[in-house]
């Protein structure tokens, strides 16, 4: 015959409050579910076991989202986060910065010498670099410039503070705009662009 | 941007990913259709799942400062929780009707009825205790033959969930679910019995 009993301590009472929750949540008892969600703040497998649970229910209930009900849910998420975090989570258009206003304010800390090399530069920087300023947003920009500098789409993510995902939809949106689809187009482009 | 406290990084990050909000949402769903604190219909509980994500979204980050845990989604639960006994709460005085006992069984065995199972299944409780062990019987004949094989094999032979789940080739998480289930409903029949012998008693 088989022990149960010869589980740790620790998982024979994570069983419990699971037990307790699974029973109290079919019957609505909102009281007791509550005391073993508060456990499972403190305890990563509880956690676990709990999602795995309602992983369970929802396929058992069918609980599905329709294509216009997942949209406007991540949206409106979107918009409730704060606005400090929105602006690194999605591309807000910044107002297109011209070069000449670029390096009139790098200018005011340089001496003199470097101010005349500053004006060769820009009287040489090419036309399509104001369009490119107008094309990329400051965070499409971050991400292209981190693509041209060889990172992973994981590494960006964790640089960047987003989520892989996010990063993958700011470099098909930046792929579209700049007219390429490859990392290597992308960097050149970067590069062309004087973005690293 | 100024240095943001980690755990609203960790909140973001939560929120950026799409699955993360999908599957909160599903939970969200089917914590709506066990408050009833909506009509009982598909319509009605999306609106409010959605009302309540929102709501969840706008608290967490209000909160964000209070966490100290480990458990971030267990955290989040904690505050839907937290909102829809408010709203539970509000309804209640509105309607001046008691949700949270509503369907609460009310019985001996209801709060630990898997130790009570537990002791009587012991090696010896039930031979030295006959009307008991008749008890026992006779419920356990209530249930379903699927009933009757999960609980044997989870409390009389003492299988853990994960043999248990191989055995009947289910998922472990389902074995939970229907052990649970299947535990309700002896306490049902459990306290079906006791009433019967109550009212043979009286009788």
């Amino acid at each position: 015959m088989h022990n149960q009993w010869d589980l740790s301590q620790e998982q024979q009472v994570r069983e419990k409050a699971l037990y307790q929750y699974l029973s109290a949540f079919e019957y609505g008892d909102f009281e007791l579910m509550g005391t073993v969600l508060q456990k499972a703040v403190q305890d990563p497998l509880l956690e676990a076991m709990i999602l795995e649970v309602h992983g369970y229910y929802q396929a058992e209930e069918q609980i599905t989202l329709r294509g216009d009900e997942r949209e406007k849910i991540l949206q409106m998420v979107l918009e409730h986060l704060p606005s400090d975090i929105r602006e690194e989570q999605d591309e807000i258009a910044i107002p297109p910065l011209a070069v000449a206003d670029v390096i009139a304010n790098i200018e005011q800390e340089l001496t003199q010498s470097v101010k005349q090399e500053i004006q060769m530069i820009g009287e040489q920087i090419p036309s399509p670099l104001v369009e490119y300023s107008a094309q990329l947003t400051a965070r499409e920009q971050e991400v292209l410039r981190l693509v041209a500098r060889g990172l992973t789409i994981e590494q960006m993510a964790e640089r960047l503070v987003i989520s892989p995902r996010t990063v993958d939809t700011h470099l098909k949106l930046i792929y579209r705009k700049i007219g390429v689809s490859s990392r290597s187009a992308a960097t050149r482009y970067a590069m062309q662009h004087h973005l690293v | 941007m100024d240095e943001q406290p980690a755990v609203i990084l960790e909140l973001h990050r939560y929120f950026a990913d799409e699955q993360n909000v999908v599957c909160l949402y599903g939970i969200l769903r089917s914590y709506i259709k066990r408050a009833r604190i909506v009509p009982a219909n598909d319509e009605a509980e999306r609106d409010a799942a959605y009302e309540l994500l929102q709501d969840l979204v706008i608290k967490a980050y209000e909160l964000a400062e209070k966490y100290h845990g480990v458990g971030l989604q267990a955290w989040l639960l904690c505050i839907a929780w937290n909102l829809i006994m408010q709203k539970r709460e509000k309804l209640a005085t509105r309607n001046k009707h008691e949700f949270s006992t509503h369907m609460k069984p009310d019985s001996s065995l209801s709060e630990n009825v898997e130790e009570v199972v537990d002791d009587l299944i012991m090696p010896g409780n039930l031979e030295q205790n006959v009307s008991m062990s008749v008890q026992f019987g006779a419920a356990f004949a209530c249930l379903s033959p699927d009933d009757q094989r999960i609980l044997s094999l989870r409390k009389y032979y003492g299988y853990n969930y994960k043999e248990v789940a191989c055995i009947l080739e289910i998922t472990e998480v389902a074995v939970r679910v229907r052990t649970m289930r299947a535990l309700n409903r002896f306490r049902d029949a459990w306290n079906a019995q006791e009433g019967g012998k109550k009212g043979e008693s009286n009788a």
